[in-house]
């Protein structure tokens, strides 16, 4: 029998996360506010470093807070429950959820994107929105650029995805992964770029960083933006971007295939 | 005839970390965990045709949960082999799931917030069934089941019994052909009891949907299914008809009699006695070894006898004694 791949289920998860977050207005209104608090904090804290300079070894102020904008805001966006699968095992609702004929994982990616989704549009593009109007946020470097940044920071989701997906796994051997979870968070944090450019890095650090997938998420998408990466350079950024997914995947494969016959279905 | 399970050799091993008592015995095994190896299923076969009903029995922790568990896909078997409507069920678990329905009376997969209605919407959906079908199924078993009262009610309100038949009627909207009721009456009253097995044996002798049932109550059993499969210790202890365990172990008989006055029965060969008050006297024994006819004529024979009944033993006195002493 051939397997069908039906999209519309899939985006039924996706719709239903989705729609279940319109409920919790407060939640969003703050939500917005710590992202703004937070790109505030951020920026009068590289103003500061400035300290009127034009620039800093080539890097404009403006630059710096676009790629704050960018990459602080969407790690905001981008919440994903590490923990989603070591709760589905605890509390034994796995097995209703292996009773469904859906892909597993599809299903995870499917509602950590109806969550993703509800971020971007209710947290990140208005704080955009009130950056570009109160601080310098540069526009695009030119239609091509700001095109190449839409496929480059989708790849860059997928290496977050991923990495994520590696540490969900990893829950069939470790019940809790709440500690693997924060130190992967932690990792991001300091070396994609989010909160310090990968221009300011040490440079023993910064190729350190060359030769991990943590560059891939933000920092690689918005150079391209900036035009930081000339257009015609995109494609060796988009090759790297994609042998990491690849390489993840392969990973995440493996351990959800020697995972998934550890399963132990608790409380009777 | 058609075969729908066919299992060989099913084992299943779980690792369990064996802590050693007091805080010391915490922190050492921090360092240096030790094992042990649990064995919930540990040698069990058996093949199921299609239209069967069958009732899986056995004590607590004997190994039913899990044989079902592997039996639906979700565990791995640690040994043996499984093949369910012709596939492997973990393998190509998109595929057999499609196909199959299964109910656990433990636990619910209706979204708890939500009313009944619309997590069967959800279900249609995922199982990508036309609206006509879907349709044409709900009113059917909002029907047989009665949950038209409860059907716009959200999970959390409902009774258990309400729950449950929502749960069943949520199992069984993609019409599977073969169904897994693990314990589905289990807390329920008298009434709601009935009628999930009246709608159980509908779907089996009506639908012809293969049924595997576990529960504790006999009765289930002796009303749903036709046959029989007992597990305990993780082994297959019976595998027949309902009836054949009766007649296999069930051949112990008790004659009850009262006679007029104290009286001394001389020990018969095969027959074992048991003194009751208001000269009671209670003779047990195996009818392939003593024929009851034989035996009321002897006593008769030599005594005032007032009263005399005979009794059989039920099917729950059967399972129990397997339970306790084992076949």
């Amino acid at each position: 029998m051939k397997k069908e791949f039906n999209f519309s289920v899939y985006l039924m998860y996706t719709k239903t996360i989705f729609l279940s977050k319109l409920v919790y207005k407060f939640d969003y209104v703050l939500g917005l506010l710590n992202t703004c608090i937070q790109l505030f904090i951020a920026c009068l804290i590289w103003q500061t470093l400035y300290g009127g300079n034009a620039s800093v070894e080539g890097i404009s102020l403006p630059m710096v807070i676009t790629t704050i904008v960018i990459g602080q805001g969407l790690s905001n966006a981008y919440f994903i429950n590490d923990q989603a699968v070591s709760k589905l095992i605890k509390d034994g609702s796995i097995s209703f959820t292996l009773l469904k004929p859906v892909s597993f994982r599809l299903q995870l990616l499917a509602e950590a994107l109806g969550e993703i989704t509800f971020r971007i549009l209710s947290n990140f593009l208005p704080a955009v929105i009130i950056f570009s109007l109160a601080t310098d946020v540069l526009p695009p470097a030119g239609v091509l650029p700001f095109l190449l940044f839409l496929i480059s920071i989708s790849l860059g989701f997928g290496v977050l995805w991923m990495l994520s997906s590696i540490v969900q796994f990893l829950s069939f051997w470790v019940m809790n992964v709440w500690s693997l979870s924060t130190i992967k968070n932690v990792l991001i944090t300091v070396l994609s770029g989010a909160v310090i450019p990968i221009w300011f890095l040490p440079e023993k650090i910064a190729s350190f960083v060359s030769y991990t997938p943590f560059g891939a998420i933000y920092f690689i998408p918005t150079r391209l933006y900036l035009g930081d990466i000339p257009p015609a350079e995109a494609g060796i950024y988009f090759t790297q971007q994609l042998l990491w997914i690849i390489a993840m995947l392969g990973i995440s494969h493996l351990l959800w295939s020697m995972g998934k016959q550890r399963i132990v279905v608790q409380g009777g | 005839m058609d075969t729908v399970i066919e299992c060989s050799a099913l084992k299943k091993e779980f690792k369990i970390n064996k802590r050693p008592k007091g805080f010391l015995g915490h922190m050492a095994n921090l360092i240096v965990p030790k094992f042990e190896y649990k064995q919930a299923v540990s040698d069990i076969s058996f093949r199921i045709n299609r239209g069967d009903a069958v009732g899986f029995i056995g004590a607590n922790g004997a190994g039913k949960s899990t044989t079902i568990k592997m039996l639906t896909g979700i565990l791995a078997p640690t040994e043996g082999s499984i093949t369910a409507l012709g596939v492997h069920p973990q393998k190509d678990r998109k595929q057999y799931v499609a196909k199959i329905g299964a109910v656990f009376g433990q636990k619910s997969q209706l979204s708890w917030d939500l009313p009944v209605l619309d997590s069967f919407y959800l279900l249609q959906k995922i199982y990508q069934i036309p609206d006509q079908q879907f349709n044409q199924t709900l009113e059917q078993f909002t029907d047989i089941l009665d949950m038209s009262g409860f059907i716009e009610q959200p999970v959390r309100q409902l009774s258990l019994g309400q729950r449950m038949r929502a749960d069943i009627a949520a199992s069984l909207l993609h019409k599977p052909e073969l169904v897994f009721f693990d314990e589905p009456t289990i807390g329920l009253d008298v009434v709601a009891k009935e009628k999930i097995r009246e709608f159980v044996r509908y779907l089996n002798r009506e639908m012809q949907v293969t049924v595997i049932f576990t529960t504790h109550d006999m009765q289930d059993i002796e009303q749903v299914c036709q046959r029989l499969i007992i597990i305990d210790k993780g082994r297959k202890l019976y595998d027949g008809t309902v009836e054949g365990i009766k007649s296999t172990f069930g051949n112990e008989k008790k004659l009850i009699v009262q006679f007029e006055s104290p009286a001394c029965v001389y020990s018969i060969p095969g027959v074992s006695q048991k003194l009751k008050p208001n000269h009671v006297i209670e003779f047990s024994f195996s009818s392939d070894q003593v024929a009851v006819k034989d035996l009321v004529q002897a006593l008769l024979a030599e005594h005032a006898v007032l009263d005399i009944s005979i009794t059989e033993q039920g099917i729950e006195q059967i399972i129990r004694e397997i339970y306790e002493k084992g076949i």
